[in-house]
Order: structure tokens, then C-alpha cells, then sequence
């Protein structure tokens, strides 16, 4: 090729000017091996390019989960889960305990209440009774009374 | 969507993907790594993936920014450094061959650009993207694509006539 032509060509390149059509015919150029000697000195810069375009990794990425640390993954999944009714366990046994607490407590107090009550009504029965036996005596003077204002 | 849809659809980019991460990380162990990182969240962003008409430019925009966050905690922790140090004395026979010739010496060059002029080299000459899409993954837009393309072909020229003219000198 005309090496005025590639002259303008790499001008328009350096200034980044050129379309990758353009750019591929100075590829083509600098490939070809008949290189105008004072444009030797691009030549090193389009072999890199060409170069580094068939460079490949041999390498092959993984991305299944199941392939990719399969074990930590499903482990981590069933901590959570183990950690869910662990916590959902503990709640319960938590508020039952603290329920049972609560009730017993309460029937506590109901019942010496209860006592309470009980005594108390013992007493005042207690009480009515003796004081029902003293009332014979008015019963006697009831009468005596009649007997006299017959 | 299945793994074979997936596979189907990402595989063909794999070696474009990892051809990026070299150009911006150099080392291939560490670009090989990016790749797959970048294969798995792509995985598990599977679902967002069909929502974008071009797959190639979204996984090409997620394999850089990657590859950026690798190269800033490397730069931030020092203990890579040094290591990164360490492996510069041992490079791999592969990178010593390259080394040698011309192709390797523009290879050289390459690693001295700044990391956006990189991208957009690789991008534009190598992969051969149009600046419409380069401004798509690089969310930049095309002048700005522009400039830095033109300074990067620029400044590896000038890099290749100083060792082409010392070669001839010492000739």
C-alpha cells in the first residue's frame, strides 16, 4: 500500500481520529511485511495489538453454586436454619416458664386468700354461734315475761 | 435463568474479560482470579443481566471496576507491595520471552500508562470497540475517550522511537 497513504492514515490515528475500518487497514499494513523503513518503529506497536487480540486464558471460570464451595454454602444454610429454631425454641420455652411463674404465683396468692377467707369466715361463724348460745338466755326471759303479763 | 443460558451467554466473553484484567492487574494469576470473581457475581446477579441489551459491555464495565478496586487495596496495603516487588524479580519465563522483542517492549510501555489510557487502548485497539461502546463501559463519554486514547497512542510512540533510536545508536 501507498505509504503516504498510511502516513495520513497514522496521523488521524495518533490524534484518534480514525475509524476502526482505518485502524484495520493499518493493521493489515504493518502485518503484511513490507513496511516502508522509516514506519518500522509503528510496526512493534500494531504486532503487540495483534498480539494481545489471540491471547486466551485456559483457565475456565466456575459459577455453580454447588460446584463453588458447595459445602460452606449448604452449611451456612442449615446453621440458619438451625439458628432459627434454636431462637424459636428458646422464645417458647422462655415465655412458658416465665407464664408458669406468673400462675403459680397467682395461685399462691389465690389460695392464701382463700385461707385468708375461710378463717375468717370460720371466725365469724364461730362467733354467731357463741353468741346464738347467749341468746337462750333471752329466750328464757321471753318467757318468764309471758308467763307473768298472761 | 438456567446455568447453560448463563454459560451460553457469558463463556464467549471469558477471554475478553480476562484480557482486560491483565491489561489493567498484568499479573495472570491475578487476572485469571478477577475473571472468576467476576463470573460469580455476574452469576448471582443473573437475573439483572437480561435486562441489559449488550451483556458484554455490563460484564466488561464490572471486570474493570473490579480490577481498579483490586489495584487500590493493593496499592493502599503494603504488604502486597513488597510482594509484588518480590515477583518482579521472579517474573514467569512467558513474560521474560515477551520481554525481549518488540512486542514485549510495547508490552513494557503499556504498564506505564495510566490505568484509564490503558483500558481505552486495550478497548479500542485491541478489542476493537467503537467509542460509543467504550463510552459505555467506561461511563465516560466519547471526547474525554478520545483525548486519553489519543495521549496513550501517542506516549507509546514516543516511548518506541526513544528505544528504537537508542537500538540504532548502539548498532
Amino acid at each position: 500500500m501507498d505509504s503516504k497513504k498510511i502516513e495520513q492514515l497514522l496521523d488521524a490515528y495518533f490524534e484518534g481520529t480514525t475509524s476502526i475500518a482505518e485502524e484495520k487497514l493499518l493493521q493489515e499494513y504493518f502485518k503484511s511485511g513490507e513496511v516502508a523503513p522509516h514506519l518500522e518503529v509503528y510496526q512493534d506497536m500494531f504486532a503487540f495489538f495483534a498480539t494481545a487480540k489471540s491471547e486466551k486464558t485456559s483457565m475456565t471460570p466456575e459459577i455453580s453454586e454447588t460446584n463453588n464451595q458447595p459445602f460452606y454454602k449448604s452449611l451456612r444454610k442449615w446453621v440458619a436454619v438451625a439458628a432459627l429454631l434454636v431462637v424459636a425454641l428458646g422464645v417458647t420455652f422462655f415465655i412458658n416458664n416465665n407464664s408458669n411463674k406468673i400462675s403459680t404465683a397467682e395461685q399462691r396468692e389465690a389460695e392464701l386468700a382463700f385461707e385468708k377467707t375461710k378463717e375468717a369466715l370460720n371466725f365469724i361463724s364461730y362467733q354467731f354461734n357463741s353468741s346464738a348460745q347467749n341468746l337462750t338466755v333471752v329466750k328464757e326471759f321471753g318467757k318468764s315475761t309471758n308467763k307473768i303479763f298472761k | 435463568m438456567q446455568k447453560e443460558e448463563f454459560l451460553h451467554i457469558v463463556m464467549p466473553l471469558k477471554d475478553k474479560l480476562y484480557r482486560l484484567a491483565r491489561r489493567i492487574l498484568i499479573s495472570q494469576d491475578e487476572a485469571e482470579d478477577a475473571v472468576q470473581e467476576v463470573f460469580l457475581k455476574l452469576w448471582k446477579g443473573k437475573e439483572q443481566i437480561k435486562k441489559y441489551n449488550k451483556p458484554e459491555a455490563y460484564a466488561m464495565t464490572m471486570t474493570k471496576n473490579y480490577c481498579l478496586d483490586r489495584l487500590k487495596s493493593k496499592q493502599a496495603s503494603n504488604l502486597t507491595i513488597v510482594h509484588q516487588n518480590y515477583k518482579s524479580n521472579d517474573t514467569r519465563t512467558e513474560d521474560q520471552v515477551e520481554a525481549k522483542d518488540g512486542v514485549g517492549l510495547v508490552f513494557e510501555i503499556m504498564k506505564q500508562l495510566p490505568e484509564q489510557q490503558r483500558i481505552i487502548l486495550q478497548l479500542r485497539d485491541v478489542e476493537e470497540y467503537e467509542y460509543s461502546e467504550i463510552a459505555e463501559v467506561l461511563e465516560m463519554n466519547e471526547t474525554a475517550i478520545r483525548v486519553n486514547l489519543s495521549r496513550a497512542r501517542k506516549t507509546v510512540r514516543e516511548e518506541l522511537i526513544k528505544k528504537y533510536n537508542y537500538g540504532l545508536k548502539k548498532n
